[in-house]
């Protein structure tokens, strides 16, 4: 039973990291890109590490495990947005027809 | 779990063919950052079909280097402050009424 919640969580997280790529090919612009693979592979990598902390025999590892994915989860939102605001900083375009919204900034 | 890690690595062709012929800097290193997620939940899915829970610390250390090194090439592609003025950005402009809307 626990095998198999573990399976269906690993095929969860297989869906969700071949939507990232594809969306990696499907759409037009850079940031769009960016969306598409920061929400696949965190959701990716969230049901993984379900399935495995099923799968794992011990707590030390569990207690493990949680690290690690507390570190993918700070890491991954915090490199997407700096590769965005780097690609501004840098003047990569974007798709056309996109409306720039202005901050307090 | 097999399956997830031969499947993990087919993505990975995929993701490396978009950073080969991806137009501009941002897309690779959009792809090196989708590599380097996809490679260490290889690692960790290694970790539990060989019952070898080292590889767990294995992981963790790859995501922290994973972090630094695109810090890094970030802080090299970007010279000067991280400050984000809207009407100067290098050669993008928005749709005009912001630009002079501007205080």
């Amino acid at each position: 039973m626990i095998r198999f919640l573990a399976n269906l969580c690993f095929a969860g997280s297989f869906l969700a990291f071949a939507i990232g790529t594809l969306g990696l090919f499907r759409l037009p612009d850079p940031y769009t890109r960016l969306h598409a693979v920061g929400m696949g592979d965190t959701m990716g990598v969230g049901l993984a590490g379900l399935g495995l902390l099923l799968v794992s025999p011990t707590w030390a590892l569990r207690i493990k495990l949680l690290t690690v994915f507390v570190l993918f989860w700070t890491i991954n939102p915090t490199m997407t947005h700096l590769v965005a605001k780097a690609g501004l900083i840098h003047g990569v375009r974007p798709a056309e027809g996109t409306k720039v919204i202005k901050g307090e900034g | 779990m097999l399956w997830l890690l031969i499947g993990l690595m087919i993505l990975i062709l995929f993701v490396l063919l978009r950073a080969i012929i991806g137009p501009t800097v941002i897309d690779r290193l959009l792809s090196i950052n989708a590599i380097s997620t996809k490679v260490s939940v290889i690692i960790l899915l290694m970790a539990f079909i060989r019952d070898d829970y080292g590889f767990i610390d294995v992981a963790f250390v790859f995501v922290l280097c994973g972090f630094v090194g695109g810090l890094w090439i970030l802080r090299v592609m970007t010279p000067g402050d991280w400050q984000l003025r809207l009407p100067g950005l290098g050669g993008f402009e928005g749709e005009g009424e912001e630009a002079a809307s501007n205080d």
